[in-house]
C-alpha cells in the first residue's frame, strides 16, 4: 500500500514538474512576434518569398528610417523560401495570423484565399485618389483586367504589359553561320540544326521539366508551334495553373457561344507534337527533358553547351544569362529571339493578368498602413532603395533609367513593388531585349484576348480537375518533350483524360465562360 | 572430433569466402554512392553538369563548400541545430523514459489509460492549424528553439519500445529493492535506468537524428535567421539556387547547383553520422530485446 502511495506521489510531482515545465518555457517564446500586440500597426509584417537578400540588413535600416520619418512606421518583411512559400502563406492565412501583406497568384493559393474571405478587395482603394502614387503607377487596363467577377484581390505587380515566351540565343554562333538577324521561325530552326550539324558537341536548346506545354499549346504562343508564331491570337484556358488546357471559340463574342475543345483540337497543335518530336529524334532537343530541372538548363547555357534557352520579355533574360555564358565562353554573344510573323506590330492577344499580386491580409492590423506602404513604395526614390539597394553600395544608376549592379543584392520586387514605369533596367541588357522590352510595356502592343479577364471556377469540378490534372501530367509531358511516338501518345492521352472526367469539364467550362460573355460588353 | 575442429581451423570453409565476398560487395555498394557524394562535391560544376558523378573529384573545386561557408549564419546554425539536438534528445529521453515507466509498471487505473493517451497519436494526429495555433497563439514560442524541441518531444513509437524493454527488466529485482525501502524514485533512477542503458541509447540516437534532420517546425515557427537551424538553411540556399533559374529576380547568382547539393548532404550528414559509432554497440542490442519481448 505505502508503495502504492509511493508511485502516487511519484506521478503527482511528474505530472506538476511538466506543468511548470510546460509553463515555464512557455515563457521563452518572442513576445515580439506577435503582431496582435498594439504595436501591430506600427511594424507592418510583410511575407516574401525566397531567402534573405545579401545585405538586406542594411536596406531594411535604411528602408525603415525613411519609412518611420514620412510615415511613422516600420516593415518586419518575412522570407519564406521558394519551396515551402505557398503551404507556408496558406498556413498563416488559416491561422488568422496578423500579417499584412503578401504575395500571391492564381497558381499559389488566391483562389482559395478569396473564398474563405482572407483577403481584401483592393479594388476601391487603388482607384479611389487616396493612394495617388500608387494609382499613377497601375495602368487602368492592368486594374481592370485584372479584376475576378469585378472585385480586384490583389495589387497585380507586374514590370511589363505583355508577356511573350520565346528564346534567347547564341548570337555569335548565329553570326558563324551567316545568320545575322533571326526573325521567323524557319530561319529560328535552321538555326538550331546548323549548331546541330557544325558544332555538334553543343545542343541546340534545352528544355526543363517544368516548360511543359509551354513547347505546344499556344498562350498566345507556343515555342515550336510554328502556326501560334504566323497567328499569336488564341490563349488557352484551364481550370487551374497545372491543369489540362482548352481552347476557347475565336467567335466567341459575336456568338455569344464559348464551345470549349481540348487542346489537340486547335489548328496547329498536332503539327507542333509531331516537329517537337522530329527535334528530339534528331538531337535538336535533349532527351532528359522530363527529368531535368530549370536551374540545369541555365548552367547547361551558360556553360556553353547549349545554344538556346527559354526567355519571356520580363527584362531579365540578359542578367541570369549574358555574365556567367561570357565567363564560360570568350567572345559570347546573346540576342533575345521573338519570331512572331510581322515583328513587332503583330499584335498577340494578351489576358493582361498579372502572374503576381500583393495582396492584404483581411486580418491584418492596419491594412491602410499596408497601402500606405504600397503608395510610398510607388514613389522612385523609395523603389529605388528596396529594389536595388543602397545607391552606391549595391548599385548605381546609369543614365536616367538604367543601373549597374554593385553587389549581389537581389529583393524579390515582384512580391511587393514591381511598377512597370518604375522598373529600371540593367545595364548590362543586350539591344535586342531592350528592344523588346519596350515594346512588351506598351499595352498599345498587344490585342486584349475575349477571356481577358475570366477565371474559371474549380469547385464545382474540382475531383475531376484533380484526375484530368494528374492524366495531364503522366501522359501529356511525355508528348510535350517528344519522347514518345505522337499518335500512340496523344490516344493514350485522350483515353485517360476522357475516362477521368474531360466531358464534365468542359461542360463546366462552357457554362462558366459563356456566363462570362454575357458580362463582355 | 578434436582432430577435425582442429582441421577446420585450418581450413576456410567455402561458406566463410562467400559470405565475406557478399559482405564486402555489399560494404561497397553502401560505400560507393557515398563516396560519389563527396566526390562529387569537390568536382567543378562545368564538369558535373556534363558527365555526372564520378569516382575522383577531377577538375578539383572548392567553389560549392566556399558557397555554403561564406553564406549567412552558417555558425549560429550550427550552433541552433546542436542545441536543438542536444537540449531535445535529453528532454526527450526524460519524458519519453519516465512516460514509459508509469506505462510500464501497469499500475490500476493510470497506466492504461496513459497507454492509450500516448498511442493515440500514432493514429491521430490534431493536424497543422491546431498545432501552429497552440504553439504560436497559447504558448507564444514563436522565434524559440523550444518551438522545435517540444512537438517532438515524445515519439509513441518510441515509448512503445522502451515501455516493452522496461516489462522485461526482472521482477524479482524491483521487488526486493521495494522490500528493503526504496522508493519508486530510487528504484527508477538506480535500477531501473541502469538496467536499461541499451534502450536509452538505441531512443537517445533516434531521437538525435530527427532533431538534427528537424527543419519543418522551424521553417514553421522560427523567422528570426539568427536562430536557423543547420537544416533549414541549407534548405534555403538550396531552394534560392534552385529557383534563381526561374525566379524573377533583378539577380541570378551563378552558384553551383549539381555540386552545392551534394556539398550540402556532406555537411549535413556529416556530424550526425559521428553519433553512430557511440550508441553502435547498444543499439542491436536494444532493438532485438525491446522488439521481441513485451
Amino acid at each position: 500500500m505505502s508503495a502504492n502511495l509511493s508511485r502516487r506521489g511519484f506521478l503527482a510531482a511528474g505530472g506538476g514538474l511538466s506543468l511548470a515545465a510546460v509553463l515555464g518555457l512557455s515563457g521563452c517564446g518572442d513576445s515580439n512576434s506577435d503582431s496582435s500586440s498594439g504595436d501591430g500597426a506600427k511594424d507592418l509584417k510583410l511575407l516574401l518569398p525566397g531567402a534573405v537578400p545579401d545585405g538586406w540588413a542594411a536596406v531594411l535600416e535604411a528602408v525603415n528610417k525613411k519609412l518611420q520619418a514620412d510615415l511613422g512606421f516600420s516593415i518586419t518583411p518575412q522570407f519564406i523560401n521558394w519551396n515551402n512559400y505557398g503551404s507556408q502563406a496558406l498556413l498563416k492565412f488559416t491561422a488568422g495570423e496578423k500579417f499584412e501583406t503578401a504575395l500571391q497568384a492564381r497558381w499559389l493559393n488566391m483562389a482559395q484565399l478569396v473564398g474563405s474571405g482572407s483577403l481584401v478587395d483592393v479594388g476601391p482603394l487603388v482607384t479611389g485618389g487616396k493612394y495617388p502614387n500608387l494609382q499613377k503607377t497601375l495602368n487602368d487596363k492592368l486594374i481592370e483586367l485584372n479584376k475576378w467577377s469585378g472585385k480586384l484581390w490583389g495589387i497585380p505587380q507586374v514590370n511589363s504589359a505583355g508577356r511573350i515566351h520565346h528564346f534567347a540565343i547564341r548570337q555569335d554562333l548565329a553570326e558563324k553561320y551567316g545568320i545575322t538577324e533571326i526573325t521567323d521561325y524557319p530561319t529560328l530552326e535552321k538555326f538550331w540544326y546548323d549548331v546541330k550539324q557544325r558544332d555538334p558537341r553543343v545542343t541546340p536548346i534545352a528544355l526543363s521539366q517544368n516548360q511543359s506545354n509551354l513547347t505546344c499549346v499556344p498562350g498566345p504562343v507556343a515555342m515550336f508551334n510554328a502556326a501560334s508564331w504566323e497567328n499569336a491570337n488564341r490563349i488557352a484556358q484551364s481550370f487551374s495553373g497545372g491543369s489540362m488546357p482548352f481552347f476557347l471559340a475565336e467567335n466567341a463574342k459575336e456568338t455569344g457561344s464559348s464551345d470549349p475543345v481540348p487542346f489537340w483540337e486547335l489548328d496547329g497543335v498536332v503539327d507542333a507534337l509531331r516537329t517537337i518530336r522530329k527535334y528530339y529524334q534528331d538531337g535538336i532537343i535533349n532527351r532528359d527533358a522530363l527529368n531535368v530541372d530549370a536551374a540545369t538548363t541555365k548552367g547547361l547555357f551558360t556553360n556553353g553547351q547549349t545554344a538556346s534557352a527559354w526567355a519571356t520579355t520580363d527584362g531579365l533574360s540578359s542578367t541570369t544569362l549574358l555574365p556567367g555564358l561570357q565567363k564560360a565562353v570568350k567572345g559570347a554573344q546573346l540576342a533575345n529571339v521573338v519570331p512572331l510573323k510581322g515583328g513587332k506590330s503583330a499584335k498577340p492577344n494578351q489576358t493582361f493578368q498579372a502572374d503576381n499580386f500583393t495582396v492584404l491580409n483581411a486580418k491584418g492590423a492596419s491594412n491602410e498602413r499596408a497601402m500606405q506602404l504600397e503608395d510610398w513604395l510607388s514613389i522612385k526614390e523609395n523603389h529605388d532603395l528596396i529594389s536595388y539597394g543602397v545607391e552606391g553600395k549595391d548599385w548605381k544608376p546609369v543614365g536616367a533609367d538604367k543601373f549597374e549592379q554593385l553587389s549581389t543584392y537581389a529583393f524579390p520586387g515582384f512580391a511587393l513593388c514591381w511598377r512597370t514605369s518604375l522598373e529600371r533596367r540593367s545595364a548590362l541588357m543586350t539591344e535586342s531585349e531592350a528592344d523588346w522590352f519596350s515594346w512588351a510595356q506598351d499595352y498599345d502592343n498587344f490585342t486584349v484576348d475575349t477571356f481577358a479577364s475570366f477565371i474559371p471556377d474549380v469547385n464545382p469540378v474540382k475531383r475531376e480537375e484533380a484526375q484530368i490534372s494528374q492524366a495531364f501530367t503522366q501522359y501529356g509531358n511525355p508528348l510535350f518533350f517528344g519522347a514518345v511516338d505522337v499518335d500512340a501518345g496523344l490516344d493514350k492521352l485522350k483515353k485517360a483524360v476522357s475516362s477521368a472526367g474531360l466531358d464534365k469539364l468542359q461542360t463546366e467550362l462552357a457554362k462558366q465562360a459563356d456566363e462570362y460573355l454575357k458580362t463582355v460588353k | 572430433m578434436s582432430t577435425s575442429t582442429a582441421a577446420g581451423r585450418r581450413t576456410v570453409e567455402p561458406f566463410t569466402v562467400i559470405s565475406v565476398i557478399c559482405v564486402t560487395v555489399f560494404g561497397l555498394l553502401c560505400l560507393i554512392p557515398f563516396w560519389m557524394i563527396i566526390a562529387g562535391s569537390f568536382t567543378d560544376e562545368s564538369k558535373l553538369s556534363v558527365s555526372g558523378y564520378s569516382l575522383f573529384p577531377d577538375p578539383f573545386s572548392l567553389e560549392a563548400y566556399r558557397t555554403i561557408f561564406t553564406g549567412p549564419a552558417v555558425l549560429s546554425a550550427y550552433r541552433a541545430s546542436i542545441f536543438i539536438t542536444v537540449v531535445g534528445t535529453a528532454l526527450s529521453l526524460a519524458a519519453t523514459s519516465g512516460i514509459s515507466w508509469v506505462i510500464a509498471r501497469r499500475l490500476p487505473y493510470i497506466s492504461r489509460p496513459l497507454a492509450i493517451f500516448t498511442y493515440i497519436p500514432m493514429l491521430f494526429t490534431g493536424g497543422l492549424v491546431p498545432m501552429y495555433l497552440l504553439v504560436t497563439q497559447y504558448l507564444n514560442l514563436q522565434n524559440s528553439l523550444f518551438a522545435v524541441i517540444l512537438p517532438l518531444l515524445v515519439a509513441p513509437f518510441l515509448v512503445f519500445i522502451q515501455v516493452s524493454f522496461f516489462r522485461q527488466l526482472p521482477e524479482e529485482i524491483l521487488e526486493s529493492a521495494r522490500v528493503d525501502g526504496a522508493s519508486e524514485l530510487r528504484i527508477f533512477f538506480q535500477i531501473g535506468l541502469p538496467l536499461s542503458k541499451p534502450i536509452l541509447a538505441v531512443i537517445a540516437l533516434f531521437y538525435a537524428v530527427t532533431y538534427w534532420n528537424e527543419w519543418f517546425h522551424a521553417l514553421l515557427f522560427i523567422s528570426d535567421t539568427e536562430k536557423y537551424p543547420l537544416q533549414l538553411l541549407l534548405q534555403n540556399l538550396i531552394s534560392s539556387v534552385t529557383n534563381a533559374a526561374t525566379l524573377p529576380q533583378s539577380t541570378a547568382q551563378a552558384a553551383p547547383v549539381y555540386q552545392l547539393r551534394l556539398a550540402l548532404t556532406a555537411v549535413t550528414i556529416g556530424p550526425i553520422l559521428l553519433a553512430y559509432p557511440f550508441a553502435q554497440r547498444y543499439f542491436v542490442k536494444g532493438l532485438t530485446l525491446g522488439a521481441t519481448k513485451g
